[in-house]
């Protein structure tokens, strides 16, 4: 047992850096081995207008009236809405886990 | 009458007041003044309320805590054997969202990088005097967790489990206060406001393999730390797996909390005065204190490095939340950076690391069991 604190220092630098290195390599090997990750589409779209289509074809009724509800707080008429897309962005799950995370008060 | 009086002082002697010392009156009011700052000032009250209550019952004299079996007995076992900290480990797994990290893995050497202040110390406790195994232990508060502070401190220098345990607790609820000065010395305005890319959605099956993955790897490299690592990813996968939601339900909030209050309660019991109102103590409060600068300095420079080196897109404010103190951390890498941008987030940029630190430090703590083994009991 080695007791020279800069060697101790150093060679357990080495390993938390070695081993947490190790763990990237690992999460990458896991990202691309995933089976479920989405396939780049191989060609083109061609009709992108279809989606609205199928949209308007479910009761989203319960939906709409929530996001009316929720215009109509911010002081705006429930006429003026031209349509409701989903954003790309994960936005509402990254704002919900940083709320809760604000919220919480203790650390460990 | 002289029955009475027999009696009165036999009563008097067995009482605890004719064994009271000075040393425990000193304790009693240390116990109150954290109370005082638990309750009245909000310092990490869950946790530094019964730390405060056990830290006023040890210093009751004649209770036979260390002798008599009972509930205290059954507290003191939990502690020094390592039943509670792989517990509270467990319910941080259940609470830990491993997204972001997994999302940008080179976050992981921010949190490797702010270990350096483990290390700070450590080179300093030898050179005050301390032995090889109360260094180590004394280090470990540099990486800002409770748990393994306290598992480490159980196996290699039980005598300083108490002041080791207060100084790494204390400096953890004063992280709003001890990073931001640190943070601003080491990067610019231009540094601040840089804001990072939009991290990439994880898939289920990255968040499923990943916990078990990691048990796997640390376990067999570093046995002695397989029961801290496998309980955090155990909680973890619970939360993750989605069709375990009771068990995660139970870890992060009723165990948690029973765990938490015998863990705490636990922590006061070892804060005796014989054993806390020492030199040494006041050696550990200072070097907790070196050990948390020097780990945030280490993360902050560190993220420097890394900002250059990819062209500005990363912001070294989070590396600072390297130290692992989840979240509260994390969260003055945000405060900071949105002082220099408002429309800047790095809360879940600086959970990367933050996740990241709480591994780093647990690899630490079984690297030094490896390396040095445990105090010869």
């Amino acid at each position: 047992m080695t007791t020279n604190p800069w060697l101790i220092a150093i060679i357990n630098m080495t390993i938390v850096f070695g081993v947490l290195i190790i763990l990237g390599v690992i999460m990458s090997v896991i990202k691309v081995c995933d089976p479920t990750a989405k396939k780049k589409p191989a060609a083109k779209v061609a009709a992108p207008a279809a989606a609205p289509a199928v949209v308007a074809k479910k009761d989203n009724a319960e939906v709409i009236a929530v996001i009316a509800a929720a215009v109509a707080a911010c002081g705006c008429s429930a006429d003026q809405i031209a349509c409701i897309r989903r954003i790309p962005s994960n936005g509402w799950t990254v704002n919900a886990r940083e709320e809760v995370m604000n919220v919480r008060k203790e650390c460990f | 009458m002289d029955a009475f009086v027999v009696a009165l002082m036999s009563v008097w002697n067995d009482s605890g007041f004719a064994a009271f010392s000075m040393g425990n009156g000193i304790m009693m009011l240390v116990g109150i003044i954290l109370l005082y700052l638990a309750i009245g000032k909000g310092f990490e009250p869950l946790l530094l309320a019964p730390i405060a209550f056990g830290c006023i019952l040890a210093n009751v004299p004649k209770t036979g805590f260390d002798t008599d079996p009972g509930i205290m007995q059954v507290i003191l076992y939990g502690i020094n054997n390592e039943v509670f900290p792989p517990l509270i480990f467990m319910g941080v797994g259940a609470m830990t969202d491993f997204g972001p990290l997994i999302a940008n893995p080179k976050t992981l050497l921010l949190g490797a990088a702010a270990q350096a202040g483990v290390f700070v110390s450590l080179i300093g406790a030898l050179f005050l005097g301390f032995t090889v195994q109360e260094a180590a232990a004394i280090g470990i508060i540099g990486g800002a967790d409770g748990p393994t502070a306290i598992y480490l401190a159980a196996k290699m220098a039980p005598q300083l489990l108490g002041a080791i345990a207060v100084a790494a607790y204390s400096y953890m609820s004063l992280v709003p206060l001890i990073q931001p000065p640190i943070m601003k010395l080491f990067t610019t305005e231009e540094d601040r406001k840089i804001v990072m890319e939009q991290l990439r959605t994880v898939s289920h099956f990255e968040k499923m393999v990943f916990p078990v993955v990691t048990t796997i790897f640390i376990s067999l490299l570093l046995p002695p730390v397989c029961s801290l690592i496998g309980m955090l990813m155990l909680g973890n996968l619970f939360t993750e797996a989605g069709c375990l939601g009771r068990l995660s339900d139970t870890a992060q909030n009723a165990l948690m909390n029973i765990v938490t209050i015998m863990l705490a309660t636990g922590t006061g019991l070892t804060m005796k005065a014989e054993s806390f109102l020492t030199y040494q103590t006041i050696l550990i409060i200072c070097l907790g204190l070196v050990a948390f600068a020097a780990g945030t300095a280490a993360g902050v420079i560190f993220g420097k490095l890394m900002c250059w080196a990819d062209g500005g897109k990363t912001n070294p404010l989070i590396g600072s939340a390297g130290v692992s103190a989840v979240p509260m951390a994390a969260r003055v890498s945000q405060i900071v950076g949105q002082k220099a941008n408002p429309g800047n987030f790095l809360l879940m940029h600086a959970m990367g690391p933050n996740v990241a630190g709480v591994i780093g430090t647990a690899v630490a703590a079984g690297t030094m069991l490896a390396m040095i083994g445990p105090a010869a009991k």
